[in-house]
């Protein structure tokens, strides 16, 4: 003898069963997937205009009419003369091809600091200057692996574009003493540093340039999707990251992360009395 | 506060969009998970609605129909992977472990298989309907917006739907009924 059923109350039972949180792994693969896409561009102007086949044809010819008379003037001073225009030189070119890895070249010299402001951090023994108009997020705690890969951590002292397109953000973490190796820097990076927090972590060498912060030496490695500076000091990693690949386009003023990363360590200084917090926080090596 | 982080976003500010994620993502991903019946797919379904709204965000007008324009690029993204993996899924059933098993004994695992392969027998489109509106909660006017058709559709889509899954159930009561009898 079986009882009689209602369909729509198993029904409903059964839409509601099922997983209603998404996953951790997936919300961290969207974060980091924004890094590495192209965005619409906004038609700000022309917003709520009309747009009719004829003004769509004359927009158009003004186009053609614009390009084509720049191209002209253009061809007709290229090369001659004490008035020609300048022929562009060969630029350095540190975009990644097809089959290897992206490679870092030194850039031209730092962009112009005159205006840039000042930022104290107390807590990780630096001061370091940032273009003005640019917010400053502070940190919320001591920055530790694993728990602050994430590179939207809330650990690091953050730097912010008007608009939030363009994230730089620098910390310190003292360095277990066990990974002081022959080469402490890279070893850090490959090792503990790099696999939890940006990619690729192969060949990195061959992507890094020398640099140095306060008179420090230092390397400057360029990654798939950020560019990084590092600094090992008494036993303490200093870092500087910018979050944007070097061609992205919302770094494009700053002529890329490379030269803006640059540019930000060359006003960083070391607090004579070193950081708050001093305790060691870097896993050892793997 | 939700307006403001899509202003956010809009303007290139990611951690605004990925305070957004945090927002919404769980009630897309069960909006997904239940127009696809599959974990897996589910989640690259939600991945690839959010990263197309990342780069499109620039083109959104008006940041108060975010909620509603993100759910349109979702359950085109679920039309996707329906359409990437339709070979796949013609002779793979969903095994239940994908979802937590329900402590509800009003449903048992023959239901609940009788149901899945019914709902798997609908169109994603007919899914879609189905699950904005009763799992979801959505009027049929804002289904009718994120799915693009006139409501007149969408009230054909849910009549259609329900109907599919309730004579399943129907079906499947009769069945063992009779095996009861026999027995």
């Amino acid at each position: 003898m079986t009882q009689p059923r209602d369909p729509d109350a198993i029904i409903a039972t059964w839409l509601d069963d099922g997983p209603i949180d998404l996953p951790a792994d997936t919300r961290r693969a969207i974060v980091v997937g924004l890094r590495t896409q192209p965005r619409a561009r906004r038609m700000a102007i022309l917003r709520g205009m009309p747009v009719n086949p004829l003004s769509r044809f004359l927009a158009a010819a003004a186009i053609v009419l614009a390009v084509g008379g720049l191209s002209i003037f253009v061809l007709s001073n290229r090369g001659s003369g004490p008035g020609a225009l300048p022929t562009p030189s060969p630029a350095v070119s540190i975009a990644p091809s097809p089959s290897a890895p992206p490679t870092a070249s030194p850039s031209a010299d730092p962009l112009d600091t005159a205006t840039w402001k000042t930022y104290v951090s107390s807590r990780y023994g630096f001061s370091i200057a940032h273009p003005a108009g640019w917010a400053e997020v502070p940190a919320d705690h001591d920055w530790a692996l694993p728990a602050d890969a994430d590179w939207l951590n809330t650990a690091t002292e953050s730097f912010k574009a008007p608009g939030g397109a363009v994230r730089v953000s620098a910390w310190s973490v003292s360095i277990h003493p066990a990974e002081l190796l022959d080469r402490p820097t890279l070893t850090w990076i490959a090792n503990a540093y790099c696999p939890l927090n940006t990619t690729p972590c192969d060949r990195l060498e061959s992507r890094t340039v020398a640099v140095t912060m306060d008179g420090h030496p230092g390397s400057l490695v360029q990654f798939a999707n950020d560019t990084q500076a590092f600094f090992l000091v008494d036993g303490r990693m200093y870092v500087v990251a910018c979050w944007r690949p070097d061609n992205d386009p919302s770094v494009t003023k700053y002529s890329g992360t490379i030269r803006l990363v640059q540019t930000y360590i060359s006003t960083m200084h070391l607090l004579p009395g070193g950081p708050a917090s001093a305790a060691p926080t870097s896993p050892g090596p793997s | 506060m939700r307006t403001r982080l899509v202003e956010q976003a809009r303007d290139g500010d990611d951690v605004a969009f990925a305070a957004l994620v945090d927002l919404d993502g769980d009630l897309c991903y069960a909006i997904a998970y239940r127009i696809l019946r599959d974990v897996e797919r589910a989640q690259d379904a939600v991945q690839q609605a959010f990263l197309l709204a990342w780069r499109e965000l620039p083109r959104l007008r008006d940041p108060e129909r975010f909620s509603p324009w993100l759910r349109r690029l979702l359950v085109n993204a679920c039309y996707e992977e329906h359409r990437r993996h339709r070979r796949w899924s013609s002779r793979i059933w969903a095994l239940p472990v994908d979802g937590p098993i329900s402590a509800d004994p009003t449903v048992s695992v023959d239901d609940r298989d009788t149901l899945d392969r019914a709902f798997l027998r609908l169109s994603p489109q007919h899914r879609a309907v189905f699950v904005l509106h009763h799992h979801a909660g959505l009027p049929l006017a804002e289904i009718a917006e994120i799915v693009g058709v006139p409501v007149g559709t969408v009230k054909s889509r849910l009549h259609h739907a329900i109907n599919a899954l309730r004579a399943a159930i129907v079906a499947d009561s009769q069945v063992d009924s009779t095996e009861a009898r026999l027995a």
